[in-house]
Parts: C-alpha cells; structure tokens; sequence
C-alpha cells in the first residue's frame, strides 16, 4: 500500500506543529522519519493513520483520502504501534493480542495471534499476564497485537501500512534487529513502513530513505547517504564538530556517540537553526 | 499468575445454578416462616401462604435479582471505561442526582396522592439529567474526557448533596424518615408493577451493555489503541454512559442508593475470569443479582419484624471486603 501525503499543516491552538509536510511511502518501502524531540514526528504518525485530521493538506491510501474511510476501514490497512500504552489491568499476553484480530474467522484467531507472538519472540508469553512483563517484553506484546491487525486486513486486502512510533525505545541491541526485520519482512511482502528512530545509525542502516523533522518542516529527505550529511546533523541536531563514517560492506552511513557532544542541543542552538517557525 | 482456572462457560452455569438456589431459598425465608413446600406448593399451606410468596417475596427477590444485576454490571462497565478499578455507577452522578430528584419530590410533597409513583419518577428525572449535565460539560467537540467526567462528577454529586442537605433541613418528620429510608436503600417497596416499570429500562441497558463488551475490552489499552484498532471510541462511551445511566437510574429510584455491589462484584469477577468483558459483564450481573437476594433477605430476617435497608447491609459485608480487594491487589498487581 502507498502513503501519501501532501502539504499537510497541522495546528494546536496557535501552534503549528505540522508546517506543510509531505511524504511518500511506496509499497514495499520503509521510510524513516528522524529529528530532535517534539519536532512533530508523533504528530505525523497520528496524521497519517488518520487519528487526526489535518488542518490542511491531504493524505491519501493508495490514492483514498483517509476521511472517506470509516473506522473499520482504517483499522484494515493500518495498524500502529504508538509510544506508550497506558494499560493498568491485568490482561493475559494472548488475550491482548486477540484484540487486534476483528474479522477473523474464530477459529483462526489462536492461531493469527499465536503466530504473532512467535514473530516478536514471546511464543512462550502467551500464558502471562501483561503487568508481570519488562518494558521492553510489553512494547513487543503491542507490537505483536499490531501485527496482527494487520495480517487480518490482509485476509481480505493487499498489506497495509506499519506505523511505528519509536518502536526500538524499551528493546535491547539484538531485539532492536529483531524489530526492524520484522518490519522490513512486512515491505518485502509489498506492506509499507513508516517509523520514528531517534537512532540515526538503525535508520541508515535499514530504511530506503529517510525524512528529517525539525519543528514541523521537512529539513531533508531522501536515501540514508544523501541525508545522514554533517551539514544535517550541524543544522538539525546542532552536533558541533560532526563526522560520518561509511560502512564498507553496505555502503551506508553512520555516526558514532564519541563525535557528539551534549551542551550542543541547548535552545538557543535550536533556534540558531534554519528550521524554524516564524 | 493464573489466568482463568475454570473455563467461562463453567463459572456462568455454576453461577446460574447459584441465582437458583438462592432464589428459591429466599422465597422460603422470611419473617413468616413457611417451608420449601409453600414455595413449590406442594403442602398445604393455604391462600395466605401463597399470597406472601407470589405478591410479598417474589416481586422482592425479583426486583433484588434485577438491581443487583443492574448495578453490578453498569459497575464493570464504568471501570472498564474509566479504567479505574475505583469506579462505580455512582460516578456519573446518576445515585446523587437521583437523590436529588427522589428528596424533592418526597420534601416539597410534590407527588400528591401519587406519592408512591411520584418519588421513583422524580428520582429517575433527577439521575438521568444530572447524568446528561455531565456528559454535555466533559465533552468538548465531540470528545469526552473520562478525567473530566470523574472530577466533575465529585463535583456535582458534592452540589446534589448539599442541594438535598437543603432539603433535608425544611423537611418534617415522615418525610425525614423517607428521605433516611431512601438514601440508605430498601427493596421494601418491590412490586410486580414496578418491576414492570423498570423492565423497559433494564432490557434497553442490557442491549447497549451487550453490545460494549468487546469495544470495552479494546478500550482497556487506552482510547488512542482503540481507534486505531478500528473502534469507535466516542460512539462507545457514550452508548456506556447512556446504558448505566438507564440501568443504574430506576433502580436507584425505586430502591434508593444501595452501595458497594457496583464495585465489589466486578473485582470477585475479574478474580475468577480475567479481564475479557464478554465474560466479566454476564458473570457481574449474575454475581450482583445473587449477592443482593442473599443481601436483600440477611436485612428481611436480621431484625425481624423490623425490615432493615439493604443498602445497610451491602455496605456493612461489601466495605470489608473491598478493603481486602484492595489489599490484595496492592500485593499482587506491581507491575515490572
Ligand atoms: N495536544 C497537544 N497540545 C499542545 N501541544 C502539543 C500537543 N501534542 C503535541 N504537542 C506539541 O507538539 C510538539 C510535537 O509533538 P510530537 O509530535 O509528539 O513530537 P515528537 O517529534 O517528539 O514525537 C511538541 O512540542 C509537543 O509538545
Ligand atoms: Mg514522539
């Protein structure tokens, strides 16, 4: 399925937090979407699964305007994976996931589920309750409750559009991977990603391209080499003296935490910025 | 943890074995004693004995079955949308609005010689307005806020009392002891009439609520989960709103505001079954409908001939046992 959205603004009150944004995710691509905190990057997510409507500008499924669908539509060709959950009861693991599974025929819904906890690594968590897991366990019950809503919109449809909202926060280095793969697992089979990385290095060296986001605008986007620039980590996340590496046998970019310096990213830097608001 | 011991059909057919034999057991016990035999009539007892068990205890046990199946299941809903195991019907001002309405009436005299229609009815106006007044001040285009709805509903359940405390002061001396009768909850004044009145109400709640279990369920992971799963968070809260109000509202019109089952059978519930609303929601209503017969009938023999208000008693055995819920979910619930 292909995102697309064009020009699109999105307000709080008087604040603009979207300033005329646009983006394409084709089908099979993972697009990565980068940038400094509460530079609008949830905001885009909740846009793009139709959670919000815009203030302006448009965005489309595979050419359908999100606000021609209803609710169970939407739920079919999208499915994502937000920053927190505020979940307070006790929910058993397996119970959580049959949450996203509408439309399945009850006899397959074990198995849909089942088959979603294996893909994120909790096969044996199905039994537990979701209170007694670690953070990082949780995010991926939720990821797999994600996934599984959409393999059911694809019972009946092409596969749809992954949204992930920080989707490597709670997990360790070879979990990291793991989420990434599966997300990549879903374009080869002609889904669409988009994901919010704070990791410049995880989206180099995964996403076909990458979307930098600083106070609403669009700073850059295009494949990892083109945007993982010194000039974009000077310009965008105010590193001081920046430095990019390439990796010899994928040919692409990284930086590493030794070249960046933390009093950098103070306001005043953030406003000395090109993308600002007026 | 253990997650569900028993499978769910097995805990609703135990429970439905359970309302039976309570039901029955409830019909022989009474302040006249007549056996088991005047119940099935199988002894000879005579017209007397028939009349107290089909005109004096069934319409009672009846109307216990359905107000404790009422509140019970509107409490599960209200914490599953609340997400707050701490919330009950009360909470959406439907109890101390009806209060409002009932002392009114009774207070101001307004019911005339249709007094014994007039305090349900008022109570039942007063419950669903104040339950309208909430929902119009905690929405804000089209979204509710549950925070709000919760604060706001402290707030005017706090006026309501002190517009009744007003009341209370001008009124005389029988209205005073009705007014007492009535905020401590009786099911005294059960008839099959009433019964007939409050149906219509109960069969419509009892859709809606239906209908929420599985909405409800997406609604436990946060509302922006459940939107973007496809529900209709909105059209949900408000259908749960309307449903308790309409479940909650003639019941306590007619009996007046009986605490604690709203809240505590739901939580025995989740013990047993887990949180999955398709199964907590029936087994609620048929736990609440068990626990207040048996409740109703402990206040009809307890003093005899004194009839004491069953709001008394729920709350003398479910404020107990809440404290224990609360104990145990301190030591068992902490999470990571
Ligand atoms: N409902 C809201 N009201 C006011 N400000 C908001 C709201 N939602 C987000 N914001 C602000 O918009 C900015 C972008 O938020 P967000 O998209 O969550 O940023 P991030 O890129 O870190 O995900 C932040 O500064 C945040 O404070
Ligand atoms: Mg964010």
């Amino acid at each position: 399925m292909t995102l697309r959205l064009e020009a699109v603004s999105c307000r709080v009150g008087s604040r603009l937090l979207l300033d005329a944004v646009s983006l394409e995710v084709p089908r099979g691509a993972m697009v990565a979407v980068v940038g400094p905190n509460g530079a609008g990057k949830s905001t885009l997510l909740r846009v793009a699964s139709g959670l919000i409507e815009p203030e302006a500008g448009d965005v489309t499924f595979d050419g359908i305007p999100l606000k021609d669908m209803t609710p169970e539509r939407l739920a079919m060709r999208r499915a994502m994976l937000t920053q927190d959950s505020p979940l307070r009861t006790r929910f058993p693991v397996m119970d959580l996931v049959r949450t996203g599974l509408r439309g399945v025929p009850a006899k397959q819904v074990d198995a849909f589920a089942a088959l979603a906890l294996r893909r994120v690594g909790l096969a044996d968590f199905a039994r537990r309750d979701v209170l007694s897991l670690s953070g990082g366990e949780r995010q991926r019950v939720h990821l797999a409750r994600v996934l599984a809503q959409l393999e059911a919109g694809a019972l009946s449809d092409t596969p749809g559009l992954l949204l992930l909202d920080e989707p490597l926060s709670a997990q360790d280095l070879p979990r990291q991977a793991l989420v990434l793969d599966i997300a990549r697992e879903h374009t080869r089979r002609g889904g669409s990603c988009l994901v919010v990385l704070h990791d410049l290095n995880w989206a180099a060296s995964r996403a076909d391209s990458i979307m930098v986001l600083s106070q609403g605008r669009v700073c850059a986007t295009g494949p990892p080499h083109a945007v993982l620039t010194p000039d974009m980590l000077k310009e965008t996340f105010a590193v001081a003296a920046p430095r990019v590496h390439m990796h010899d046998r994928s040919g692409r970019p990284f930086v590493v935490p030794h070249d960046i310096t933390a009093a950098q990213a103070s306001e005043t830097e953030r406003k000395a910025a090109p993308c600002i608001l007026p | 943890m253990r997650v569900a011991p028993l499978s769910s059909s097995t805990i609703i057919a135990i429970l439905c074995g359970l309302l039976l034999v309570t039901g029955i057991g409830a019909l022989a016990i009474g302040a006249t004693g007549l056996g088991f035999g005047a119940v099935f009539g199988t002894d000879a007892s005579g017209d007397v004995a028939r009349l107290v068990i089909t005109q004096i205890r069934a319409p009672r046990v009846a109307f216990a079955m359905l107000a404790g199946a009422a509140l019970a299941s509107s409490g599960a809903v209200m914490q599953g949308l609340f997400r707050n195991p701490l919330a009950d019907p009360g909470l959406i001002g439907v109890s101390s609005g009806a209060a409002l309405g009932a002392a009114l009436v009774i207070v101001l005299g307004l019911g005339g010689l249709f007094a014994s229609w007039a305090v349900p009815l008022g109570g039942m106006a007063g419950g669903l307005a104040s339950t309208a007044l909430l929902y119009g001040f905690s929405t804000r285009d089209g979204v509710m806020s549950t925070n709000t709805v919760i604060l706001a509903g402290v707030a005017l359940g706090a006026f309501s009392g002190a517009l009744t405390g007003i009341l209370i002061f001008r009124a005389n001396d029988t209205a005073l002891r009705d007014l007492t009768f009535w905020t401590m909850g009786s099911l005294a004044g059960a008839t099959w009439t009433r019964i007939g009145l409050l149906m219509p109400f109960l069969i419509v709640a009892a859709v809606l609520i239906g209908v929420l279990a599985t909405p409800l369920n997406a609604l436990l992971l946060g509302d922006t989960d459940a939107a973007l799963m496809g529900y209709r968070v909105e059209r949900s809260k408000r259908l749960a709103m309307l449903g308790v109000a309409l479940a909650t509202g003639p019941v306590v019109a007619f009996a007046g505001v009986i605490g604690f089952v709203g809240v505590v059978v739901p939580h025995l519930v989740r013990l047993m079954t887990g949180p999955d609303h398709r199964v907590v929601l029936p087994c609620s209503a048929l736990l609440g409908a068990i626990l207040l017969v048996c409740a109703d009938t402990i206040a009809r023999i307890v003093a005899i001939p004194a009839d004491v208000p069953v709001g008394v008693v729920t709350a003398a055995i479910g404020a107990p046992v809440f404290v224990w819920l609360l104990a145990r979910a301190e030591r068992g619930d902490a999470p990571s």
